[in-house]
């Protein structure tokens, strides 16, 4: 859609937003705010028409997409509001100023990236948005610590024989962990959802609730009855493969006194590298 | 463990599930940072948040990301809504007036249900204080400020006006009863008159000349005496109810304060020389002992005290031994005209009514079932 069809069509939509957003503070152009605008519908709603498009218009934080605009259009006093508004967040999150102050760079259009800023689209707060670009600033320093760290002191095991014990231990939480992958592998996407947010990513059930949007105690009455049909599916799953059962109570056990790393053997070396070294895009689709 | 929720049974899953869950990601396309702090902030409704949902579930970059986000934009774990709603000062900036209400609503309905209330809790009361006192008052004290409505003083009068009724007739009922015992005590003195007790009394009161005047005395005693003992026996079934309250303490401050005056110990000695004199009389005319009964022999002072206050129900007396009936199959003897007592045995726990010497070696004692019991005297 083109800029002028959308203010013909939106403009009492395109008004409201741009009197609400208060473009004067800066002043901001309203014709650049449409833009904005019409960037945000194109990315998230390009289906939306009357008053579904006006409903999400005005669902923007237009504040916040006016603020980043005028940033990314070089707008002097809405740096400076910027820079006292967020500098601060972004230093507590980071626990340093420097990285906060590289992500600003970044953002400002000092840094490698250009100008990250005009990425932001109003659908999130821009505190939202401004925390995950630090995520991502994060992880990507991370991945390269870990790859000097890796290259520098590269771990050499002695070379040790397995115990009989250790090697039946071994093949009853791979037969376990297998049975357990097969079963993950048939959940729901809103199950495996559950199990991740709490046993991978190692959230709260209240945290659960708020991102689910339902109160706390049936984030956990669905917790346990998703960990018992779970159970009881690898169970059966194992039994059908000839598991006795004291066997398959010896695989539970075992999984529950020395719980065992299974990343290494279970996802293959290179398929962990690729994931790892999967990248959000700080906007728009990867 | 984020927490300690999960039963040790269910920890199996700690160990082995994320790298299940790594295993069997797929990153699929779709990865947004700017949708995934909306999706945190709850910005995606409906079917793009079902959408973005399907794609964390697959996309362990994204889920971090959302994970992180959670952790630092939501806000900390929230209390449980008992504590959270004392939480702030403006919970408590209606305490003072609510209480304020709740008080001034309870002194009302209190004071409505004290005017309205049925008088059938006090009966027993109410009956208590009319045997002490013939009319009891029922309702005192101003009007309160506040009037009630029409229809509230209409019915406070009428129950008012029932209350004066009920006690009317209860202390109606208790003069009858006791001008019955009265004429009956009557009865009992002219025959203790005729069996010849008069010169007994010339000789035992011998500071009262005229005899008429003693006899009076006596008679008058005599229906005080029976008018306490009706007093105990209402005080005892009282206690025996359970309903034993003021009117009963009343009554039993009554009864000390007029033993007190009148002294047993006259009785018990007019009680004692009339029996010689009877047993006497009797001797030198060479026949046995008169038998006499409650309702024909000697003053009935001799014998209405019964030990434990036990309400006298029936008497009977051969020579100098009496023998008496009461509640709870009590049955006594005594040997000395009333001065002491001992219990018999009687086995049996129904209220007697009638005691009876049927002969020398036996008694029958009849309870208020009609049946007989017979036991050596």
């Amino acid at each position: 859609m083109l800029l002028d069809d959308f203010l013909r069509e939106e403009s009492e939509a395109v008004e409201e937003a741009a009197r609400q957003a208060g473009l004067e503070r800066y002043p901001l152009d309203r014709r650049l705010f449409a833009r904005a605008l019409l960037e945000s519908v194109e990315r998230y709603a390009p289906e939306a028409r009357g008053k579904e498009l006006r409903q999400f218009l005005l669902g923007l934080r237009l504040q916040d997409l006016a603020l980043a605009t005028a940033c990314a259009h070089g707008i002097e006093p809405a740096w400076e509001e910027f820079y006292r508004t967020f500098r601060r967040f972004l230093v507590d999150a980071a626990g340093e100023c420097d990285l906060a102050d590289q992500v600003i760079a970044e953002l400002y259009g000092t840094g490698s990236a250009g100008g990250q800023i005009g990425n932001f689209r109003g659908r999130s707060s821009l505190k939202g948005w401004l925390r995950a670009i630090l995520h991502q600033a994060q992880v990507d320093r991370h991945r390269r610590e870990s790859r000097l760290v890796e290259l520098e002191a590269m771990p050499v095991e002695p070379g040790r024989q397995e115990h009989p014990e250790d090697f039946e231990a071994r093949e009853n939480a791979s037969a376990l962990a297998g049975a357990l992958r097969l079963e993950v592998d048939q959940c729901g996407p809103e199950e495996r959802l559950l199990l991740a947010w709490y046993y991978v990513q190692g959230l709260r059930l209240a945290q659960i609730a708020r991102l689910r949007g339902v109160h706390e105690s049936t984030v956990s009455r669905e917790l346990d009855a998703l960990r018992k049909r779970l159970r009881k599916r690898v169970e059966n799953r194992l039994r059908s493969e000839g598991f006795s059962a004291a066997r398959i109570e010896e695989c539970f056990r075992r999984s529950i006194e020395a719980p065992l790393d299974f990343q290494e053997f279970l996802v293959p070396k290179q398929a962990a590298n690729q994931e790892s070294a999967a990248r959000i895009p700080r906007s728009g689709v990867l | 463990m984020p927490e300690g929720k999960t039963d040790p049974p269910d920890r199996w899953l700690d160990g082995v599930l994320g790298p299940a869950l790594r295993s069997t990601d797929r990153n699929p396309p779709g990865c947004d940072a700017e949708r995934a702090a909306a999706y945190v902030e709850g910005q995606l409704a409906g079917r793009e948040r079902k959408s973005f949902e399907a794609h964390l579930a697959g996309c362990a970059a994204c889920r971090s990301l959302a994970a992180t986000l959670a952790r630092e934009l939501l806000p900390p774990a929230r209390e449980p809504a008992s504590a959270r709603r004392w939480e702030g000062w403006w919970s408590w900036r209606w305490a003072v007036p609510s209480m304020a209400a709740v008080a001034v609503i309870g002194s009302a309905v209190f004071y409505q249900w004290e005017r309205i209330a049925p008088p059938a809790v006090q009966e027993p009361v109410l009956e208590a204080k009319a045997a002490k006192a013939p009319v009891a008052p029922v309702e005192s004290g101003p009007e309160p400020a506040a009037l009630p409505a029409p229809e509230v003083q209409k019915r406070d009068k009428e129950a008012a006006q029932l209350r004066d009724e009920r006690s009317r007739r209860v202390a109606a009922v208790d003069l009858e009863l006791d001008d019955a015992r009265t004429r009956k005590l009557q009865t009992a003195a002219d025959t203790y008159k005729k069996a010849g007790v008069r010169e007994t009394e010339g000789v035992a009161q011998q500071a009262q000349p005229d005899s008429q005047n003693a006899v009076a005395s006596r008679l008058r005693q005599s229906a005080d005496g029976f008018s306490q003992n009706l007093q105990e026996q209402r005080q005892n079934e009282n206690k025996q109810a359970g309903q034993a309250g003021p009117a009963a303490a009343d009554s039993v401050r009554a009864i000390v304060s007029s033993r007190t005056a009148a002294p047993p110990a006259t009785k018990v000695v007019l009680g004692g020389i009339a029996k010689e004199k009877a047993e006497v009389a009797s001797e030198e005319a060479g026949k046995p002992a008169p038998r006499r009964d409650s309702a024909s022999a000697p003053s009935p002072e001799q014998v209405y005290r019964l030990p434990g206050n036990a309400p006298l129900n029936h008497w009977v007396l051969q020579g100098s031994r009496l023998w008496a009936v009461s509640n709870g199959g009590r049955v006594f003897r005594s040997n000395d005209g009333g001065r002491s007592w001992e219990r018999l045995e009687s086995l049996t726990t129904a209220d007697l009514v009638r005691i009876e010497l049927e002969s020398e070696t036996s008694l029958v004692v009849t309870d208020r079932q009609g049946n007989r019991h017979r036991l050596a005297p």
